[in-house]
């Protein structure tokens, strides 16, 4: 369907586009991973779509890799109707697209920086078209370094990938999780207990960090303890999208539209905001 | 490297500006394999680690869920708080989970020093203090499942 704006046609943004489901993959207990066929769709690291699985439309972070030109990928958690929906779609079932939309990872900008990724849970997700980036242009950047937090050993997403990028030589993995019984060897602890072990030169480091809200205030508080600089700590929000097209206001963050001004937004942007009860 | 230098290069006594020597009379370099236990609940907190190489969880012992690890600590981080207050015992199992080497320190001994020396012993419990605020700190974040999303 085509709209006109001022005589020119423009796609209508509220329609989605249907695509073709080739896998759903199962990541963890309640965690599945969609892969769609990608027909010319560009995306860039952190940008989300509107997923529609006619019972309803849900913004979901891409987390496959950019320069991939035959897939998409959204990573989404069984939570309601919509989610369910989509967690329970097959191979070769429709599903409807709207995106990709919002701020990406600034990648190119933190060129020549030692990098600091940190994810809570389900905050991989949109953090790994950047870590794909990051490993394909492993030239541009310092030391990179993942943290990565799960609940428990059972929520870890993206096992396999965690391991190879562990088995480099270039990119230091730590992992954690909350809570443990014995027959788990890894670290035990909050994401933040991982800062510590980062190693960077704090005046030429940028951040990327991803999770609930309460870890990324906490992660970004030890990360400007540990020297870097807030205009360099790039945090991705999360609100409740619905245009996505920085219309409707249901995703209003203060003066940010987090679906169109976001979902990537520096630290030194929103700290404020992020204090205010009330937003 | 003497016992003396391996705790003057660890992050608890580093930066202390204090002679390490005294201590040093009273601590022991002592490795534990993966799995064995560096100490159990309720056994007497006589001494506290510095840990040297390797991983040690902190866990409970339950008759429903078996042995649940609160936290893990690592190279470089302190083991034992216990040890600084009555009734000197241990409140959790520390169970070295990879092949771990750690710096044992008589308790008592150090406890004497910090009675008979104040500055050392402001020093010791400010850097103590500051090990257990970061400690509640996490526990807290725990608490509130800052990984659920």
């Amino acid at each position: 369907m085509m709209m006109h704006d001022n005589g020119k046609s423009v796609i209508n943004p509220y329609l989605p586009r249907i695509h073709k489901v080739k896998r759903i993959k199962r990541e963890t207990h309640d965690t599945f991973t969609i892969e769609i066929s990608a027909d010319g769709f560009k995306f860039m690291p952190g940008q989300f779509n509107m997923l529609y699985a006619f019972v309803g439309e849900v913004p979901i972070s891409i987390s496959s890799d950019p320069a991939d030109g035959n897939v998409i990928m959204h990573t989404v958690r069984r939570v309601g109707h919509t989610t369910s929906a989509l967690c329970s779609l097959k191979a070769g079932d429709s599903i409807g697209v709207r995106g990709p939309f919002g701020n990406p990872w600034p990648v190119r900008e933190q060129e020549g920086n030692d990098i600091v990724v940190v994810a809570g849970g389900l905050g991989l997700a949109p953090l790994r078209p950047l870590i794909y980036h990051l490993l394909s242009n492993r030239g541009r950047y310092g030391r990179i370094y993942l943290l990565y937090g799960a609940k428990t050993p059972r929520d870890i997403l993206y096992r396999n990938e965690l391991a190879r990028w562990r088995a480099r030589f270039d990119v230091d993995v730590y992992v954690t999780v909350d809570k443990a019984d014995e027959r788990w060897h890894g670290n035990v602890g909050v994401v933040t207990s991982l800062i510590p072990r980062v190693h960077v030169d704090p005046l030429h480091s940028s951040a990327f960090v991803c999770g609930p809200e309460v870890m990324m205030r906490f992660t970004t508080r030890e990360l400007i303890n540990l020297g870097l600089n807030a205009e360099r700590i790039f945090i991705s929000m999360e609100r409740n999208m619905k245009c996505a097209l920085g219309i409707c206001g249901h995703c209003q963050f203060g003066p940010e539209f987090i679906c169109k001004d976001g979902p990537v937004l520096s630290y030194s942007r929103i700290a404020r905001l992020l204090s205010i009860r009330e937003v | 490297m003497s016992i003396e230098e391996s705790i003057k290069r660890h992050s608890f006594f580093r930066d202390i500006g204090m002679d390490v020597s005294s201590i040093a009379r009273y601590a022991q370099h002592t490795t534990f394999e993966a799995d064995h236990f560096i100490f159990r609940e309720g056994d007497d907190a006589d001494a506290f680690y510095l840990i040297t190489h390797g991983k040690v969880s902190l866990e409970l012992s339950t008759a429903h869920r078996g042995r649940i690890i609160i936290q893990t600590i690592d190279e470089d981080d302190v083991l034992g708080i216990s040890w600084l207050f009555p009734p000197y015992k241990w409140h959790f199992d520390a169970r070295a989970l990879t092949l771990t080497r750690l710096i044992r320190i008589d308790a008592a001994h150090v406890r004497r020093m910090c009675d008979e020396d104040n500055v050392f012993g402001y020093r010791v419990m400010s850097k103590l203090a500051s090990i257990v605020m970061k400690r509640l700190q996490a526990v807290r974040l725990q608490l509130l499942e800052i990984e659920e999303m």
